[in-house]
């Protein structure tokens, strides 16, 4: 009889201690899942940026604007705020800006371009 | 005598901790492998900026390329450089010497000869990357550059920077390049040139062989220095090709001002 009530009592504590755990566990998991999700949406975004070829020969702002227009930045599931072209000091493009939402949260991944334009005041 | 339900609640408490524990292992599982992802991103944007400081340091040091008075294969800039970042596994090549389809008329092409040339020395002879010459530019290509951007802002795109680095010319296309200015002697005047490419040839001793004025038209194809570079490196297990070009100075287009960073492409290995 003894030995029942501390098995029962044993099971019972268990039972609470794992509950307890795997409910931190799985809020963990969203966590770690939501942060995952936010890493992995950066680096695509970022790729995709690194990916832009445009010949120095073209005028860098126009066609960006001309992807931006075609739909060259939409991913599934990745829901896109705005897009800005960053200068640097002598008014030159040379970086992207993207905001983008995931959850209630905006984020935003700025990507220095590959490509650069070889004409312009500063030369 | 033994109680017989002993045994038996000791056996399901067994039971329940090793599926406890199986449990357990999962998530950590789960858990190990997600943090290993993190990190993996993490240290990929680690040595993508290594990678990055590394072309900087590398545009860096082109810049001493702007004092020397011709490019060759052993110019001693360029030989540093190559020292400098040999870990790196560095190659550098001249990427604008050869024939640039899309900034040369039909007209001047078919001067050239261009089909036949890339005939006989094959796909190589062409080039994606050099300076702009309106003098020998397609008129209509002239005019989308001037839709895309401001008159004022075309240089150095359009400048009259020579083509081609004689040092790193093939001989027929030299050949044909004469040919098409008219200069006398062509055949032996490419092969003088071509035999002297290993110590080097300057502006003064291109002048010498071609026995032409400075002014001469065949200068705009013919030059000492390259106009755009090709980096090839390996930089913490990243494959990096980057593009630099020469900008001409303003007053004196057949000289360097600086050199500036193009292109850059960063892959993983």
């Amino acid at each position: 009889m003894f030995s029942v009530m501390i098995f029962l009592l044993t099971i019972a504590s268990t039972s609470l201690a794992f509950t307890t755990v795997i409910k931190n566990e799985m809020k963990l998991e969203d966590s770690l899942k939501h942060s995952m999700r936010v890493l992995d949406t950066d680096r695509k975004l970022r790729e995709k940026v690194r990916s832009i070829d445009i010949p120095y020969w073209e005028n860098i702002e126009k066609q960006i604007d001309f992807k931006i227009r075609s739909g060259f930045f939409n991913e599934d599931e990745i829901y896109i705020e705005g897009i800005e072209t960053k200068r640097n000091k002598n008014g030159e493009a040379n970086s992207l800006s993207i905001r983008w939402k995931s959850g209630n949260k905006i984020y935003e991944t700025v990507e220095r371009l590959n490509v650069r334009q070889v004409t312009g005041e500063r030369f | 005598m033994k109680d017989s339900s002993s045994g038996f609640s000791s056996v399901y408490a067994l039971t329940v901790i090793f599926i406890l524990l199986v449990i357990m292992m999962s998530v950590s599982l789960y858990f190990g492998t997600e943090i290993k992802k993190a990190e993996r991103i993490e240290s990929l944007y680690e040595r993508e900026a290594i990678a990055d400081s590394v072309i900087l340091n590398v545009l860096e040091d082109f810049q001493d390329l702007i004092v020397a008075e011709f490019d060759f294969v052993q110019t001693e800039e360029l030989l540093k450089i190559r020292r400098k970042y040999e870990s790196y596994k560095l190659e550098i090549s001249d990427v604008s010497t050869g024939i640039n389809k899309s900034f040369l008329s039909e007209k001047v092409k078919a001067g050239l000869e261009t089909e036949k040339l890339v005939e006989v020395k094959g796909e190589d002879i062409i080039v994606s990357y050099g300076w702009i010459n309106e003098k020998y530019a397609e008129e209509s290509f002239i005019a989308a550059l001037h839709e895309e951007h401001r008159m004022e802002d075309l240089f150095p795109l359009v400048c009259s920077f020579p083509f081609n680095n004689v040092n790193f010319m093939e001989e027929e296309h030299i050949e044909a390049v004469l040919k098409y200015f008219e200069i006398k002697e062509s055949k032996k005047k490419a092969y003088e040139i071509v035999i002297k490419q290993d110590y080097g040839i300057s502006e003064e001793q291109l002048l010498g062989i071609l026995k032409c004025k400075k002014e001469a038209k065949v200068l705009d194809f013919l030059g000492v220095k390259t106009s755009f570079w090709e980096l090839k490196m390996e930089v913490a297990d990243l494959k990096i090709n980057a593009v630099i070009a020469a900008v001409p100075d303003k007053e004196n287009q057949r000289k360097v001002n600086k050199y500036i960073l193009i292109k850059k492409n960063i892959k993983r290995n």
